[in-house]
């Protein structure tokens, strides 16, 4: 590919990832348009606009400096950004696609005026035996198989399993001064769970809920009022096992 | 006549294509010979030789090997399984085995080996930090960076106050890039970093590799530089963590990249290219990170020197100063007109270790955790044959210096003399050790020319027949002897940086064991502590939850050096505490009673390390103190409320 043809598609790139960051619905999918936008773009314009005929930089020597260069780039950008408006994901687009057009159109005037002409085409013969590429395969799929085998291990042997639970005075800094509270429970048991709480003052029940269903990660919350400051306890029990309390919080009077 | 252009009129011409794969070592005069990098030889119109992998995919399969058991060691380990350690060990072999032999066996070694190397083993150690930690930052800096990171997605601007380190969102390059990536393709903060550091590191050692190869044009000795540099301290897990050297690391060797171009270019608009080409990545260390900016200031001048030192006077001598000038304008620029903060940051540090040195020798000292004499042994080891190899390699460099590349490598011979000034840092303490460590990103990029100088000696040769052929045996067993110096430097590069021995492997919780302190437990706490308690209220707890509750708790954790927790009832000293520092809520992790701290210390700001369990009634008092509120339990970590206790009321108390 010539400068020139590259000089557009990296333009067409740059445009086609902003867009589709900036309105595809599917993660992966903004992901792929993201990474190149971010990291990869900008720098080979910024690199083919300097060196347009590929006379100075080649091969992995290039692509070094494509990198480098995105990454000098996004920070630039980072500041300027900061100065000029805000660091939102609109801003980001403009300025990122822009460098690569800007910089991709600055590659092809420089081309033109003919001193940058790409060094004749040749082919570089691969040889490439079946162990190589056995070899190869193989090494990625241990590379893979590590991480597999790390994300498995580390997601089931040592996660910790609890719920948390807490009892935060209104406003927080109030502590045992405070006249109202919120009860709110976490699950990180890795599961779906049913748990039963009971809030209690010394003489009256608040409240006491069985079967509350909670899913990984969802929390209920519960506001309570305590009229003359009186203690306030709460606690959790698995409903399986409502005998075993998992936790228990307490919003004591003033001293 | 300059020397870069006198070489360029010797440079031999290119060889032709003989039928077979061949790749030779640079001639020692052939400055401009671009062997390695490849393409240049097409241009004067021979055929183009093959590209061949050579034993690259062999390496590349023994390495992922390696890669392979240290991850099934992390698995054992996580299931508190005892042949974790030599697993990982083994793995750890076989990672830097392959590399090893391939550069002090092999001979010839062909481009696509040479640079393979330079991408193979930032990849593998990269890997290996991943699957320590598939799902979450694992080391206490890494937080402060995200607590930044979130500033910058929460207020959509830069250099917003950060408590947890003051000085991190005055050098936010890191965040910006995380933070832009993020924006757009709505990444987690850490996927966005893994991806972001990840890359930086990878230009990382291909940036160490052209650069060894732009100074020496050899494609061996820069291969052996990268991989000698991969053995450091700090390449395998901490220039891989979300802390901001990790970018700033790949800006300064590209920055010096491009100054050697730029020395080396004989047309003045090419040469200018390559200065604007320093100045963008100087000005992008600058903003990413203090201390790299400073040693790139440094590594510019020390370059200069060898020019000055080298004999000759190149023409355009004024290039490199000018570049220097510029890079040292920046550093003024940002760090005082941008980073304010930038020099109380480092008072603390500093003043530490003048404490440390004025007392060296009059008996101040503590008594740690001592590492596992094997750790020991590795450690002492590789620090002794590192001084070794670099004092060899620099007395090399220096007596090769009547060569073309002369200068240059002079340059970096004198900045390989950092290594030995650190060394005196190390010695000044935990200070000094810390700062040793952290320094080795910086020095390894020379001293792995210095020590690559000297393994060279011990490269395969083909021996001489007495027939004007040569066979292929080789001269056994100096090459081995590089092969173990190589492997010996590896290994004592992981007992020297991070994590700590207690912490090398993951698993279960440890009490104060950096990345073994990081769980569900304290992280979960710390994100609920952000979500529900006000900004930046006065906390107190041990040190890594602290540390947690700082950064991503977004709250300001003091550290009282466990005045509050070290006794079995309410003192009149703990209520000053509380009333001196307004401290609303303590943090109190039940397990601080079942183990002894890894690193000897619960709480920071300590003056003495722990050598006995905190008693867990010492814990548990909080429970029984009137007014003391108990507002969170997850059944290991409780928060307590101390607003209308007896530590802030003044009508009672003990």
């Amino acid at each position: 590919m010539t400068g020139r043809w590259l000089a557009v598609a990296l333009i067409l790139s740059a445009l086609v990832c902003a867009a589709v960051s900036a309105v595809a619905p599917w993660p992966a999918l903004r992901i792929a348009a993201a990474v190149p936008l971010v990291l990869i773009l900008p720098g080979s314009a910024l690199v083919l606009a300097v060196d347009p005929g590929h006379t100075r930089t080649i091969g992995s020597e290039r692509l070094f400096w494509c990198l480098a260069a995105s990454l000098a780039a996004t920070v630039a950008g980072g500041l300027i950004l900061n100065m000029t408006s805000e660091l939102t994901q609109s801003t980001w687009l403009a300025y990122l696609s822009g460098v690569v057009v800007v910089a991709a159109l600055a590659s092809m005037v420089r081309q033109s005026d003919g001193d940058h002409q790409n060094p004749p085409k040749r082919s570089m013969p691969i040889h490439v035996a079946t162990p190589t590429v056995l070899l190869g395969v193989g090494a990625v799929v241990l590379v893979a198989g590590a991480l597999a085998l790390s994300v498995y291990s580390s997601s089931t042997a040592n996660r910790e399993h609890f719920v948390q639970l807490w009892l935060v005075p209104t406003p927080a800094t109030a502590g045992a001064n405070a006249q109202r509270a919120e009860v709110g429970v976490t699950n990180y048991e890795g599961r779906r769970v049913r748990v039963d709480i009971d809030i209690r003052t010394p003489d009256t029940v608040v409240l006491s809920r069985k079967g509350i269903v909670l899913d990984e990660g969802q929390t209920w919350t519960y506001r309570i009022f305590r009229p003359g400051l009186v203690p306030v306890t709460a606690t959790i029990a698995l409903a399986s096992n409502p005998s075993r309390i998992l936790s228990s919080v307490k919003l004591a009077s003033p001293a | 006549m300059e020397p870069f252009q006198r070489a360029q009129r010797l440079r031999p011409p290119p060889p032709k294509y003989q039928g077979r794969p061949r790749a030779v070592e640079a001639a020692p005069h052939a400055i401009v010979d671009r062997a390695g990098q490849g393409g240049l030889e097409g241009r004067h119109g021979s055929s183009p030789p093959p590209i061949t992998l050579g034993r690259l995919p062999l390496v590349a399969f023994v390495t992922a090997c390696g890669v392979m058991i240290v991850a099934i060691a992390f698995a054992a380990s996580r299931a508190n399984s005892h042949w974790a350690e030599p697993l990982f060990w083994f793995g750890q072999v076989l990672v830097y085995a392959g590399p090893a032999c391939l550069v002090m066996l092999r001979r010839p070694i062909t481009r696509a080996e040479a640079l393979g190397l330079a991408w193979l083993l930032p990849l593998a150690t990269y890997v290996i930090t991943v699957a320590y930690s598939p799902f979450h930052f694992i080391f206490v800096d890494e937080f402060a960076h995200v607590r930044t990171a979130q500033s910058i997605l929460i207020t959509h601007h830069l250099f917003v106050n950060n408590p947890a380190d003051f000085v991190s969102p005055q050098y936010p390059g890191l965040e910006i890039v995380t933070t832009a990536l993020a924006s757009l393709a709505h990444l987690s903060i850490f996927v966005s970093g893994l991806i972001v550091v990840g890359v930086a590191h990878v230009l990382l050692g291909l940036g160490v590799y052209f650069l060894i190869l732009e100074i020496t044009q050899r494609r061996r000795l820069a291969a052996l530089a990268v991989l000698i540099y991969a053995t450091g301290p700090n390449f395998k897990f901490f220039d891989s963590y979300f802390v901001y050297e990790a970018l700033a690391l790949p800006f300064m060797v590209a920055c010096l990249f491009a100054a050697v171009k730029m020395v080396k270019e004989a047309n003045p608009r090419l040469a200018l290219g390559w200065a604007l080409a320093a100045c963008f990545m100087a000005a992008a260390t600058v903003v990413t990170h203090h201390v790299t900016s400073y040693f790139l200031l440094i590594f510019l001048l020390v370059l200069e020197a060898g020019l000055l030192l080298g004999g000759g006077r190149p023409r355009h001598l004024w290039r490199l100063p000018a570049l220097t000038v510029a890079t040292a304008g920046l550093i003024v620029l940002w760090d005082f007109g941008v980073a304010s903060l930038t020099v109380l940051y480092f008072s603390y540090p500093i003043a530490a270790i003048v404490e440390t040195a004025r007392h060296f020798g009059h008996g101040v000292s503590v008594t740690l955790p001592r590492a596992p004499l094997l750790d020991l042994a590795l450690e002492y080891g590789s620090i002794l044959l590192l001084c070794l190899l670099a004092a060899i390699g620099i007395s090399r460099m220096w007596r090769s210096r009547k060569s073309t590349q002369s200068p240059l490598i002079l340059g970096l011979a004198i900045a390989s003399l950092g290594l030995f000034a650190a060394l005196v840092f190390r010695l000044l303490g935990a200070e000094g050790s810390q700062l040793y460590g952290r320094a080795t990103s910086f020095f390894m990029v020379p001293v792995s020319l210095a020590v690559a100088f000297t393994l060279r000696g011990l490269y395969a040769r083909r021996k001489s027949n007495g027939t004007g052929m040569r066979n292929t045996k080789l001269s056994m067993p100096r090459p081995w002897i590089g092969v173990a110096a190589i492997l010996l430097l590896a290994l004592g590069g992981i007992t020297l940086g991070e994590p700590p021995y207690y912490a090398r492997l993951p698993g279960s919780f440890l009490v104060e064991a950096w990345e073994r302190s990081i769980d569900e437990h304290n992280l979960d706490l710390s994100q609920w502590a952000a979500a529900e308690l006000p900004i930046n209220t006065s906390i107190s707890s041990d040190s890594i939850t602290s540390s947690l509750l700082d950064s991503i708790g977004h709250q300001e954790a003091l550290y009282t050096g466990g005045g509050l927790f070290a006794q079995a009832d309410l003192t009149t000293a703990a209520r000053r505490l509380v009333s001196k520092y307004k401290i609303a809520f303590v943090v109190v992790d039940k397990r601080l009673a079942e183990q002894l701290p890894a690193d000897g210390f619960y709480f920071g700001n300590q003056s003495s390390p722990n050598h006995s369990k905190l008693p867990l009634r010492d814990l548990t008092k909080f429970n029984h103190i009137a007014g003391v509120s108990r507002i969170f339990n997850d059944g290991t970590i409780s928060v307590y409320a101390l607003a209308g206790s007896l530590y802030t009321t003044t009508t009672r108390g003990s």
